[in-house]
Order: structure tokens, then C-alpha cells, then sequence
């Protein structure tokens, strides 16, 4: 524990300290976007993560994301960012562990504010963050459980469909996103549990022949506040005769220092382990988050910067239709902010879990996470 | 090179904005509909942001002012940020009978991927009377644009925060665009006061 601690005073004091008189803080080289040349802009986010827990300690270069964007005319914009994960080596290859994937690369014609088309890979609408993940976004390092083991974050998608906003009055305003997608595949179920992740659906090949839809509609009563209702469903099976459907809630309240976040979401999957028994494979979870922003600007030298405490609560249940198997996470975070786009963070973890059939809840882990994240 | 010669990019644009646009011309259609601001990627002319801003425009005078190099060290000192440029163009609205209805800044900011251009519009004591985006080019975060979050600048001097999370509700999601503005808009502020201070206002 007291090295837990020792690593967060090494990362307040790494987060407040000396900037003052760094001579790169302020270049120009660090105005976003990198590079805007013609018609065309590059620029992106990384972040480098330090993990210690129980099982030992390191370093992970988790995310290198570039991005490109151009207006290729007026209405038609093209958006890409491809992610090298884990230092970004091949995926498959039996050497490394890293990863590359285009996470998105849309074409989106701009017809009017309440309708647009966008095609190509899409980030699936479902819940708030799956889009919005940006690590110097989150104010936590991890994120959410329901966002790893139900909404299979990040999903993107290969498909096409309509986006748009619209308001009722001044203050009201509504936004929509829906999209025809490939959908999930086969190993979105396996030995009766839900697997989203290893389910996520090609993007050159749909295997059954039968689009799948994902679309979310937002609610904003007024700024600061808005509620999102998303789904994803379709047949996910190679006969496309199994339905696999995720549902998801959002909510999100600010008002002054203080925010309150959270989002829930539902799997539920139909499959037949025994030909001509129906069974049903189900995952559920939530989170609910807090963040209380202070001491803005208080570092005259930096008068950007803001520091913001964090407490995050995690519920997963894997598998509904059996007692345990669920997972819960308490993590209190506390973060400095230089500017909005760059981020240093460190949290606290405490997990605890119930195995199969059990009644009584474990400590699983305790850990500590310490990051620094920026957009570029 | 890149920075400079994209300041000077940025200052020919809003020259020929504004001139292409003011004096006032009694032609000038009236702000676009709804329907028509999602099809143009200008949602206001310079010309239609500041009747947008006051009411009884008879006439908009143009003065570009340079801040001196200590001016410029201020402002950066204040906001942590260098300014893309040290020419400030301050547009006066005038009503009928000469008086000035206050003074107008175009900006621009870079918010995730491209530049975002507004016009900041105060009362002669050099409050925001309101802010308008004239072009907005990115596919998300367009919520910036919509009055119910522009709103929230009236009233803002130069001392106030304008921070996300202190006067100024974030959007999810925008949040880049929004903290673009933030800044933009207390850079117009700042460079306003100090041309005042200097008298040049």
C-alpha cells in the first residue's frame, strides 16, 4: 500500500511540478492539429499507462492513435484514425502482443443539421462511450467494466446510415445516430457466456448474410444535461438464425466543478448448445462516476491547468442466469489536467468478484494505475 | 515557417471576410434558416453575425490595430497560449446617429481537427454581448454553434474565467471545441482591453 502511495505522490509531483520552466510547454509544436495542409488535417492522442497491482508492476504504451481528416468539399468530410495498440505490431503475430487497426474511417456527407449520411467504419453508437473514448477525454484510466465486458469497446463497425440533431425549443435539443452494420459473428457466444469482444464482426465479410442495427437517440433538456437510449441488434450466427441484442442507458449531469456520469447495458444472446434447446446467454452491467474539478488555473504558470478528483463505481454481472460470476470495481481517482488536451492520472482500484455459485464476494485486486494522455 | 505562414493565412482570411462583407450592404439577406445552415459550411457572414449581435445597425467601421510585443506577452501570460497572430481587427457597429453599439472580434480556433471561426461582440464597456460561429468545419461537436451554449459568454469580461467546469458548461463529447472557444473568446476579450487601454479603442 505504501508503495501505491509512494507512486501517487511520484505522480502529483511528476503532474504539478517543473512545467514552469519547460521550454517545449508552449511551442508550437504542440498546437493541434499537427499539420493542417490544404484541405487535409493530421494530428491524434497517445498515452503511455504504468500498472501495479498484485501480480507485479509495468509499463504499457497503450494507445498511439493519428488521426486524419479532410474536407474533401463542403459537404463531404473524411474522418480516420487508426490505432496502434501495445506498440502496435501486427495482430497475429505470435511475437507480440500489440495491435493495428483502422478504429474508424468515415465518409460523411453533410445534407443538413437533422440529417446526414455516414458510411464506412463507423464507432457503433452504442452507449456514450464507445464514441467518446478518447483516453486525454476520460478522466479515469480504465474504463468502465460494462465498457469492456458488455459493450465491447472500442466497437467499430463496417456499414452506413444516418446521423443529425435537431432542437424543440432553444434548449431542447435531440440527436440520433443509426447505422446498418455487418454485426456480430459466432464466437460472440462461447460455452454459454456472452463474448462480445471475440464476437466483434468482420469488416469485409458479414458471416450470415443478415445486417445488424445499432443506433442511439440523445435527449438534452438543457446544456449540461442528456440522457441516450442505444441498441444493437441482429442475428449474429452463421445461419443468422440466433438474435444477439445489447441494449444500453446513458446519463450525463454537470453543473458548475461537479459531474455526474454513468451508463448500463444488457446482453443477451440466443443460442442452442443442444440442437433444438433454446438457451439464452446474458451479461449485464453499470457504472456510475463523479468528478469534482478544482484549483483551475491556481498554477500561475500554468493557467490552463486544472486538477479533478474522481470516484468511479462498477457492477458486471457475465452471466445472469447463474448465481455469482460478477465482478465490482471502486476507483478513486485524482488528475491534472495542463490544458484540456493533455492529462496526468492516477487512480486507485479496488476489485472484488464472486466465482461461479458463490454467495460471498472475494478481493480480487488492488492496484494502481498512473497515466499521462494527450491529444497532438 | 508553418506557424507563421499559417498566420498570415489566417489574418489575409479575415481581411477579405471583412471586407468582402462591411460596409453594410442593404442587400445582405437575413441569417440563414435551419435548413440552410446545415447545407453551407458558412452559417454567418462577419456582415449578418453582427446584426445578429445588434439590433439598429445602420453602418460597421473597420480598425486594425496591432498589439505590441508586451501586449502579446500579457495576453499569453493570462491565457498560457500563444496568439496565432499580434492584428487584431475590431469591427464598430454604429446606429443611426453615429453612436457606437460596441466592437467586434472574428477569432479563430483550432478545435479537434480544424479551425473554428466566431465572432465575439461586446457593449462599448467591453462585455460580451454575444458570441456567433460564423464557420464550424468538423463533423462532431457541432453543439457549439447552437445559442443555448453560446449564451453563456454574455456578460464575460476579460477577468472572468471562461474555464469549462467553472463559468462555462462543457459539452460531452465537444469538449475541445468548447475549451477552443473558451480561449478564443478570452483572447478577443484581452486583446480588446489592452487596445483600450492603449486608447486606440
Amino acid at each position: 500500500m505504501r508503495r501505491i502511495v509512494g507512486f501517487v505522490g511520484m505522480g502529483l509531483f511528476v503532474a504539478s511540478a517543473g512545467w514552469a520552466e519547460s521550454p517545449s510547454y508552449q511551442s508550437p509544436l504542440y498546437q493541434k492539429p499537427f499539420l493542417i495542409k490544404g484541405r487535409a488535417s493530421l494530428g491524434g492522442y497517445m498515452d503511455l499507462e504504468f500498472h501495479a497491482g498484485d501480480e507485479g508492476s509495468t509499463f504499457d504504451q497503450h494507445r498511439f492513435v493519428p488521426f486524419i481528416y479532410a474536407e474533401v468539399s463542403d459537404r463531404v468530410h473524411v474522418a480516420s484514425e487508426i490505432e496502434y495498440e501495445h506498440g502496435g505490431e501486427v495482430a497475429g503475430d505470435e511475437v507480440t502482443d500489440g495491435e493495428i487497426s483502422v478504429e474508424f474511417a468515415t465518409i460523411d456527407v453533410k445534407a443538413a443539421d437533422a440529417l446526414n449520411f455516414r458510411g464506412g467504419i463507423i464507432l457503433s453508437p452504442l452507449g456514450r462511450l464507445n464514441v467518446f473514448h478518447d483516453s486525454p477525454m476520460l478522466d479515469l484510466t480504465e474504463r468502465p467494466l460494462v465498457d469492456t465486458e458488455v459493450i465491447p469497446t472500442t466497437l467499430s463497425e463496417a456499414g452506413l446510415g444516418l446521423y443529425g440533431s435537431f432542437g424543440l425549443s432553444e434548449m431542447f435539443l435531440i440527436n440520433y445516430e443509426g447505422y446498418v452494420v455487418n454485426g456480430f459473428k459466432d464466437s460472440a457466444v462461447e460455452d454459454g457466456l456472452l463474448d462480445t469482444h471475440e464476437g466483434a464482426g468482420s469488416k469485409s465479410d458479414d458471416n450470415n448474410n443478415s445486417r445488424a442495427f445499432v443506433g442511439r437517440l440523445g435527449v438534452s433538456p438543457r446544456l449540461g444535461t442528456e440522457f441516450g437510449v442505444s441498441v444493437h441488434t441482429g442475428d449474429y450466427d452463421s445461419l443468422g438464425t440466433q438474435n444477439l441484442t445489447i441494449a444500453a442507458l446513458d446519463a450525463r449531469f454537470s453543473t458548475g466543478p461537479f459531474e455526474i456520469l454513468g451508463e448500463g447495458a444488457k446482453g443477451r444472446a440466443d443460442y442452442e448448445e443442444t440442437p433444438g434447446i433454446e438457451e439464452t446467454a446474458e451479461s449485464a452491467g453499470f457504472y456510475l462516476e463523479g468528478h469534482f474539478h478544482f484549483l483551475s488555473g491556481a498554477i500561475s504558470a500554468l493557467p490552463q491547468s486544472v486538477f479533478t478528483a474522481s470516484t468511479r463505481v462498477d457492477y458486471v454481472d457475465h452471466d445472469q442466469n447463474v448465481d455469482g460470476l460478477d465482478q465490482e470495481r471502486l476507483t478513486l481517482g485524482l488528475n491534472f489536467r495542463i490544458t484540456e488536451e493533455t492529462v496526468f492520472k492516477n487512480d486507485l482500484l479496488f476489485d472484488r468478484g464472486r466465482a461461479l455459485d458463490a454467495s460471498d464476494w472475494n478481493d480480487t485486486q488492488t492496484a494502481y494505475r498512473f497515466s499521462v494522455a494527450t491529444y497532438f | 515557417m508553418r506557424l507563421s505562414r499559417l498566420n498570415a493565412w489566417l489574418a489575409s482570411s479575415l481581411i477579405f471576410l471583412t471586407e468582402r462583407a462591411l460596409p453594410a450592404r442593404a442587400e445582405e439577406p437575413a441569417r440563414p434558416s435551419e435548413a440552410e445552415i446545415g447545407s453551407i459550411q458558412q452559417y454567418l457572414t462577419p456582415h449578418q453575425a453582427v446584426r445578429e449581435i445588434w439590433n439598429g445597425v445602420a453602418s460597421v467601421d473597420t480598425l486594425v490595430a496591432k498589439l505590441s510585443p508586451a501586449e502579446m506577452a500579457n495576453i499569453k501570460k493570462t491565457l498560457g497560449e500563444s496568439a496565432p497572430s499580434d492584428t487584431v481587427i475590431v469591427l464598430r457597429p454604429r446606429d443611426a446617429t453615429g453612436a457606437v453599439l460596441g466592437h467586434a472580434v472574428i477569432g479563430e480556433e483550432v478545435g479537434k481537427y480544424r479551425p473554428i471561426t466566431f465572432m465575439v461582440g461586446t457593449t462599448p464597456d467591453l462585455k460580451v454581448r454575444d458570441v456567433e460561429v460564423l464557420v464550424y468545419r468538423e463533423s462532431r461537436g457541432g453543439e457549439v454553434r447552437y445559442p443555448r451554449f453560446l449564451r453563456q459568454y454574455r456578460g464575460k469580461s476579460g477577468q472572468s474565467p471562461i474555464r469549462t467546469n467553472r463559468d462555462i458548461i462543457n459539452i460531452a463529447g465537444a469538449t475541445l471545441s468548447v475549451n477552443a472557444l473558451n480561449l478564443g473568446v478570452k483572447r478577443a476579450l484581452l486583446s480588446l482591453e489592452a487596445l483600450r487601454a492603449r486608447k486606440v479603442l
